[in-house]
């Protein structure tokens, strides 16, 4: 069963910045939710803080399903994937030991890893050093490592970033076709987002400005909805 | 301790390891260059012979170690590896010991190298001299890197680390290198000293176990 995750008034400092300001929100494992914002509206923080790497400097987050809180991080984990701009790959392995190690990582057995690499186009690349490649094929064998584990949630920051039109075509329709679960999306392309969500997370300057269920809001009131700006005494 | 993940780190950081020999090399090549500087200072300047190999191995060990140390974590930093890491469903101790074994693996390799070398430059017996020097430097090197495993992660997010690493680092390893130089230096005068070897040893329990229980925090960005 797919975890509710609760975000309960979190605040985030760094040094004197605010990144996040009384974020509340809950949503389940299996919801689709695109977070849109602008650069250091506090996205990319509010997904490391649901993947349980970084702590909120107020507020918490906490994880639950029907018998009560979920407070074992390993068991968290193992429900959830990351896929950023970052690949998370090393590069002095190739793309298929690469992929090898990161099963031993999650404990997954019986990988088809020439099966993996097919569907995003990289079974020619599996003996490749992973820093031969170049950065769209990079993006595509960190897509296959996300999806290693089958995970629950993916959390996707910018998962498209350096990938060709073709490329971006393929790794869609694997999200929506094959992956079963749900996923926070970060993504500044407005069409994507609408596209591949359930759900709208809008950020501006660290809050969470709107929650919106895409039933509720036609593209157009989406993207206008994006580009208001909220008053200063809301932000401030 | 969760062996399969130690077997998982180490292969994956010796493959790594043998392909770039970036942290082997230059940890290596820097003792190398320590060594010399060390043999053509005393016999230029008439200093007893017999005091020297000790502390030449030790001062090898604990720069080009800082050396090494540091670089096998920023190799960890590229692409964002560390993240992944952290973001397994691992124990973080487990991930620790992990980390720790396939560290000492690389030093210890290296530190081991060092001695055919001090025979050498020094002129010390290798199948007396040499070879019980053997387990107080591994153990000295163990401690070294179970505080050092540890210390790379605290530095690593600050914008100074190069820097602040080694001095966080050496003063901490300070018990460990105390012990680990009366050892070999008893060692080298053809003793063996269990005395030193027990200190050592309890070093290394406790500076393990500090590691493995506070590695969880530390992780956290």
């Amino acid at each position: 069963m797919p975890l509710q995750v609760s975000l309960d008034h979190i605040d985030k400092v760094f040094d004197e910045t605010w990144a996040l300001k009384q974020v509340s929100s809950q949503f389940n494992m299996s919801e689709r939710i695109t977070i849109v914002g602008h650069n250091g509206a506090g996205k990319s923080t509010i997904l490391s803080i649901v993947a349980t790497i970084m702590n909120p400097t107020r507020g918490s987050v906490s994880f639950s399903n029907q018998e009560g809180v979920v407070s074992d991080r390993i068991e968290i984990r193992r429900r959830m994937s990351f896929l950023s701009h970052a690949a998370m790959m090393y590069p002095d392995l190739t793309a298929l030991e690469n992929l090898q190690f990161f099963a031993g990582l999650y404990d997954v057995k019986g990988v088809d890893y020439q099966a993996q690499l097919e569907k995003v186009g990289m079974r020619h690349a599996e003996n490749i050093l992973f820093r031969a490649c170049s950065r769209g094929m990079q993006q595509r064998l960190s897509f296959v490592r996300a999806l290693l584990a089958k995970p629950q949630l993916l959390l996707l920051d910018e998962p498209f970033s350096g990938l060709d039109h073709k490329g971006i075509q393929r790794l869609k329709s694997i999200l929506i076709d094959d992956y079963e679960g749900g996923w926070l999306l970060v993504t500044h392309d407005m069409s994507q987002g609408y596209e591949l969500a359930d759900r709208f997370w809008i950020f501006k300057r660290g809050r969470l400005a709107q929650d919106l269920k895409k039933s509720d809001v036609s593209f157009k009131q989406y993207v206008s909805l994006c580009e208001t700006n909220l008053p200063d005494e809301v932000l401030l | 301790m969760n062996s399969n993940l130690i077997s998982l780190l180490l292969a994956k950081d010796l493959k790594r390891e043998l392909r770039s020999k970036e942290i082997f090399l230059s940890s290596f090549l820097f003792s190398l260059i320590i060594l010399c500087i060390f043999y053509f200072a005393a016999t230029s300047s008439n200093v007893d012979f017999a005091k020297l190999p000790n502390t030449a191995l030790w001062i090898c060990i604990a720069f080009s170690g800082t050396i090494g140390l540091h670089r096998t974590h920023q190799a960890e930093l590229v692409n964002g590896c560390y993240k992944a890491l952290m973001l397994a469903p691992r124990a973080a101790g487990n991930l620790y010991l992990a980390k720790y074994v396939a560290n000492f693996s690389l030093l210890g390799l290296m530190s081991l190298l060092l001695l055919p070398l001090i025979s050498l430059f020094f002129n010390l017996k290798f199948d007396t001299q040499i070879a019980m020097a053997v387990p107080g430097l591994l153990l000295g090197v163990s401690g070294f890197v179970a505080i050092g495993t540890l210390t790379v992660v605290i530095t690593a997010n600050t914008r100074i680390s190069d820097i602040l690493f080694p001095v966080i680092h050496l003063p901490l390893v300070v018990p460990v290198l105390i012990a680990a130089v009366n050892c070999t230096q008893i060692a080298f005068q053809g003793k063996f000293s269990w005395t030193g070897i027990q200190i050592l040893c309890i070093l290394n329990l406790v500076f393990l176990s500090l590691g493995y229980l506070l590695y969880e925090f530390l992780l956290e960005e």
